[in-house]
């Protein structure tokens, strides 16, 4: 006689999906290349929203940028007393604004630049958590610029390379400028001393004591209290770059792709949810005979309930786990091949990726459970006995 | 003991009524072994249904151990025919997906060490021991009748209701599997539902049944 060492329980979550390989994998596949699907689009849509974070925000969550309005050489008189005499300003730095742009396999952005006195600058970087990793800072008066790694590794820049829209006239950035440093850190920027601009404005004999441009740099824990002064400025008098203005405008060029993925996700879920609810209805369909005979034999409708729901769970949780790695694992490819060489990196682990495919299973199991129990209740044990079911 | 009184089943279909038990009045003592006989659509079937509790009558009563069943509320009904009936049917209706032992688990009510030596013992007694994990469909129909009896047995009910459980073997086979469910039922009442009279043994309690109406062999 055989001497079984393990207790046997003839029912668990798993027992009938792994003796019928077959009948589950349809469903496993399918819920498998959904999840794969919504979350590589997720993560694609998050990347293009943390290219512009880190490009376009995140700098200007530690300063902001009043200047001049097109029609002005100078920025405005009263704009520039009105800052001057404001107590939650730590520091106004003159400056001049430029960007460059970034490209991503999936959108892009620009990363700006402030090209202001040396001394300045390094304060500028110390406000932006920035550091010199490589080569220097830009001396005075010259044509040089230090620029982030990411930025580099995006434009396949090198240092001790001349770059600039008079090199390549693709680039944005105006001028011809020697790359001299790499920065790192959070602040995606570039640093220089001098732009075609400020080197006409000293050319043309203008007055250099009056700004173009104010790099504004509040007291600790002012940021707020300024930018709200910032904003009640009147258009007409400067123009006005904060991280509040930037970001509205970032969520407002943003809605679109947001809703694109709210109707993918929505469209993937019901078209999933009905034919994930068909397949296991036709399954559990044929295990009619075992469910009658069983509630013939005294279990109770509650326990065979049970039993088709923790079923259909355990599949679908086994499905999100595995689509979630699969994902993980194309991710990580894309990356290897595509994101980490332009600098930058596709990621998984966030909180939406998580919530955009939990809803697949979540569908799956309700709209696959409710029909099948609706059927069992009706279920009567002795059309199955008598084989009329 | 199960005792019914006036019992009666009409099965409707459509507007038409069929009376397929007619005041049926029986008592059935404990560990007695009753043969319900009678021709095909006679309401051996029927009658097994209602004493077993897997339908309701369309009036009369079934007293099991002094107590009307209809009494009892859902979780009593079903720890009554999980835990004191024992069910052989026509076909097997073994689970397809389980081993051999785990089909004769689900008759356990309970799981235990104590069920799972009582499964080995049934299965070895039956003859079937050396297919304990294989699939059912290693086994011939005997051979998964012989599980289905051990289902029945396993949680020592102390009714047994077997509806035409040899009607789909062949007569050799019929005739062993009655005298194994005989044989284990131990202190069990057992009441079978058959066609054919040439699998009994002479020691049964024969009950006819012939258009709803019950005639007890004396």
């Amino acid at each position: 006689m055989v001497i079984m060492i393990t207790m046997i329980k003839p029912f668990s979550a798993l027992k009938f999906f792994k003796e019928n390989k077959r009948k589950g994998l349809m469903t496993f596949v399918v819920l498998i290349l959904s999840i794969c699907a919504v979350s590589l689009i997720t993560v694609l849509i998050n990347s293009i929203h943390e290219s512009y974070n880190d490009t376009v925000l995140k700098p200007f969550a530690n300063y902001s940028i009043v200047g001049n309005t097109s029609h002005d050489i100078y920025l405005n008189q009263s704009v520039v007393d009105r800052l001057k005499s404001d107590s939650n300003i730590e520091r106004l730095v003159p400056c001049d604004i430029d960007a460059t742009n970034v490209s991503f396999s999936i959108g892009g952005g620009l990363t700006y630049g402030v090209f202001a006195d040396k001394s300045d600058i390094g304060y500028y970087l110390d406000k932006v958590n920035d550091t010199v990793e490589q080569g220097r800072l830009p001396e005075n008066n010259s044509k040089e610029i230090a620029v982030h790694r990411r930025v580099m590794s995006n434009k396949n820049w090198e240092i001790g390379q001349t770059v600039g829209n008079e090199k390549n006239s693709d680039e944005m950035l105006s001028g011809a400028f020697k790359i001299v440093g790499i920065l790192d850190g959070p602040s995606i920027t570039f640093v220089g001393t001098q732009t075609n601009r400020q080197g006409q404005y000293v050319k043309n004999e203008l007055d250099t004591t009056k700004p173009i441009n104010y790099a504004v740099f509040p007291k600790a824990g002012k940021m707020g209290a300024v930018n709200e002064m910032l904003d009640k400025i009147n258009v007409n008098d400067a123009s006005v770059t904060t991280y509040s203005i930037l970001k509205s405008q970032g969520e407002e060029s943003f809605a679109s792709i947001d809703n694109t993925l709210i109707a993918i996700i929505l469209a993937v879920t019901i078209i999933l949810s009905i034919s994930i609810s068909a397949l296991m209805y036709l399954i559990y369909l044929q295990r009619s005979d075992e469910f009658g005979i069983l509630l013939a034999m005294g279990y109770r409708k509650s326990f065979i309930y049970r039993l088709i729901f923790k079923e259909v769970l355990a599949l679908n949780i086994i499905s999100w786990s595995v689509g979630l790695l699969a994902s993980y694992l194309v991710i990580q490819l894309l990356n290897f091949l595509i994101y980490n060489p332009q600098g930058s990196m596709l990621n998984l682990f966030s909180a939406n990726v998580f919530e955009n495919t939990i809803y697949i299973p979540v569908a799956a199991v309700l709209f696959s459970v409710l029909p099948i129990l609706s059927k069992m209740r009706k279920q009567d044990p002795i059309t199955i006995i008598e084989g009329r079911n | 003991m199960i005792e019914c009184k006036n019992l009666t089943l009409i099965y409707k279909d459509g507007h038409k009524e069929n009376l397929v038990l007619d005041g049926v009045n029986l008592q059935v003592q404990n560990n007695e072994t009753i043969v319900l006989l009678g021709p095909s659509g006679s309401g051996k079937s029927s009658l097994i249904y209602l004493l077993s509790g897997l339908k309701k009558p369309t009036s009369g009563q079934i007293i099991y151990d002094g107590v009307d069943i209809e009494k009892f509320n859902k979780k009593q009904f079903s720890d009554l025919r999980r835990q004191k009936f024992g069910y052989i049917f026509q076909q097997h209706f073994l689970i397809p997906y389980l081993t051999v032992m785990e089909n004769v688990l689900v008759g356990a009510p309970k799981m235990g060490k104590a069920c799972r030596n009582k499964a080995e013992f049934l299965l070895h007694e039956l003859g079937i021991d050396q297919y304990i994990d294989k699939s059912i469909f290693e086994l011939s129909g005997g051979e998964r009748q012989r599980v289905a009896i051990a289902r029945a047995l396993i949680s020592e009910p102390e009714v047994i209701f077997a509806d035409e459980p040899t009607a789909s073997l062949d007569h050799k086979t019929a005739a062993e599997i009655l005298k194994l469910i005989k044989k284990y039922k131990e202190s069990t009442t057992l009441i079978i539902a058959t066609h054919d009279t040439s699998i009994l043994e002479g020691d049964e309690s024969i009950v006819r049944i012939d258009h709803g109406k019950v005639i007890r062999d004396n």
